[in-house]
């Protein structure tokens, strides 16, 4: 019978009923412990979905998620619009007032070119350590933006590391911060920025856009998206636009972006023994930015008289705002009157610029 | 391996090199824009 | 002598957790202030008594305002 032959079941193999599974897992996690859910949840699904034998879904030229799949994030359209939300949500004053923190955003890269370094000696092509190095950063959109162009085979599982991670700062950044720091240094109280104005913050995004697009011309699509959706902010004259950036324009983007991602992970492109070694080298190069952030603080230390607490350099770690928010807790932990998390919030910023510099780099060097 | 070194030196300047001018941009920006607070105390 | 309370970080206030005469001793929670989905306890600078308290729950704060005043007794 036609139907029989057509059905599904018979040509499931066990490598889609793994899928299933970590698909679900990831399903389970997003709802029962909320880790990143707005993505977690529909690549959960996507995974599920596209293990699923004979559905044709992600078929070039043809299936429903390829086309997702394809126009928007081969197309590289929807990583921009999601840096023109977060450019709509971020408020720069923080990294205004202290500008001197964004060299911390800067040194949390260093994992990103270790981390590189190292998945190339293992034997992964230059395109492909790139893309594994910038899970470092942190930065689920810049990640899924460079795999996108350098290495789109690694992508699902260059997406999920970066996710998941993000998810799990929390876990994994306080113990390298109290191992690399004394307790003195956690209770070191940070003096206050100055107030920044509302010009300086309404300037910032246009000469910002200039200036980086004008050093690296390959970061202009995140970089000019994000500017842009800032200079809705700062403007207070489209609250119509800055509205729907970072709500519905989001929202919207950020449902494809999960289900496409999730769908890229086929069995036979995730089961293998290359997976592992990126979510090792993913973990590793979070490790790095983390603990090279805080280095360079105690570095500036002992050159500057108005001390930062090293904690601080951890944040550089771009993930927003859960790695300022760890600063904050641990600092809390050693003095609960130090409040760090604003002062946090420059190098967190520091670091989405920074990442986004560092794809640049790659991108200008090895397409 | 050479081009994975030279990534690695361009990358790491680069990045400092770019965030090191936004440094600058802000300083500026603070001189061309940063004066309004104290305007309004006068 | 009368200490203020300021504002440790902008944001916009949680919870009031101290009532106007109340006696508080130093480090105790005063208030909650919520910034970047983040509960942020506020604490007695000293001891003394709440003389004034100067916000309300859901009010937004700027850095260094003055939150509440505890006069020594």
């Amino acid at each position: 019978m036609v139907f029989f032959d057509n059905m599904g079941l018979l040509a499931v193999t066990p490598g889609m009923v793994l899928m299933w599974v970590i698909g679900l897992l990831l399903v389970y996690l997003a709802i029962t412990r909320q880790y990143e859910p707005l993505l977690l949840l529909p690549i959960g699904f996507g995974i599920i979905i596209t293990n699923l034998p004979l559905t044709y879904l992600m078929e070039p030229g043809e299936g429903l998620i390829w086309r997702f799949y394809h126009y928007g994030i081969e197309w590289e359209i929807i990583p921009p619009l999601i840096f023109l939300g977060l450019g709509a949500l971020t408020d720069f004053g923080a990294l205004l007032a202290q500008p001197r923190l964004i060299f911390l955003g800067a040194a949390a890269q260093v994992g990103v070119y270790v981390t590189f370094f190292i998945a190339y000696a293992m034997g992964f092509s230059l395109q492909e350590a790139a893309t594994i190095g910038i899970i470092g950063g942190a930065d689920g959109p810049t990640t899924i933006y460079l795999a996108a162009k350098l290495a789109p085979q690694l992508l699902g599982a260059c997406a999920v590391a970066a996710y998941s991670y993000m998810a799990l700062v929390p876990v994994i950044m306080p113990p390298i911060m109290k191992l690399l720091t004394t307790d003195a240094e956690r209770k070191i109280r940070m003096e206050k920025g100055r107030k920044v104005t509302p010009r300086e913050k309404l300037f910032f995004p246009i000469f910002a856009a200039m200036v980086i697009i004008l050093l690296v011309p390959a970061s202009a699509p995140l970089i000019a998206m994000f500017m842009l959706g800032n200079l809705f902010r700062e403007s207070k004259v489209v609250e119509r636009l800055n509205e729907v950036a970072q709500n519905s324009l989001m929202n919207v983007v950020t449902i494809f972006l999960g289900i496409s991602i999730g769908a890229t992970m086929n069995a036979e492109n995730f089961l293998r023994k290359e997976v592992i070694f990126i979510f090792v080298l993913g973990l590793f190069a979070f490790m790095i930015s983390t603990a090279s952030g805080i280095l360079l603080a105690k570095l500036m230390n002992l050159f500057t008289r108005n001390k930062i607490n090293p904690l601080v350099g951890a944040a550089g770690v771009s993930a927003v705002p859960m790695a300022a928010r760890v600063v904050q807790k641990v600092g809390a932990a050693a003095d609960k009157k130090n409040y760090l998390l604003m002062f946090a919030m420059g190098p967190n910023i520091a670091g989405v610029i920074g990442t986004v510099i560092a794809a640049g780099i790659f991108i200008s060097i090895l397409k | 391996m050479q081009v994975a070194f030279d990534v690695f030196i361009n990358g790491i300047s680069g990045v400092f090199v770019g965030l090191g001018v936004l440094y600058v941009a802000i300083k500026l920006n603070k001189l061309l824009a940063g004066r309004e607070v104290v305007k309004k105390e006068q | 002598m009368a200490t203020e309370v300021l504002v440790p970080l902008a944001g916009s206030i949680w919870e009031v957790l101290v009532e106007v005469g109340e006696q508080v001793e130093e480090d105790d929670e005063l208030l909650v202030i919520e910034a970047l989905k983040m509960e942020n306890l506020v604490y007695a600078p000293c001891d003394g008594k709440v003389s004034e308290i100067k916000v309300k729950k859901g009010d937004v704060v700027e850095d260094d305002d003055v939150l509440m005043i505890i006069e020594d007794a």
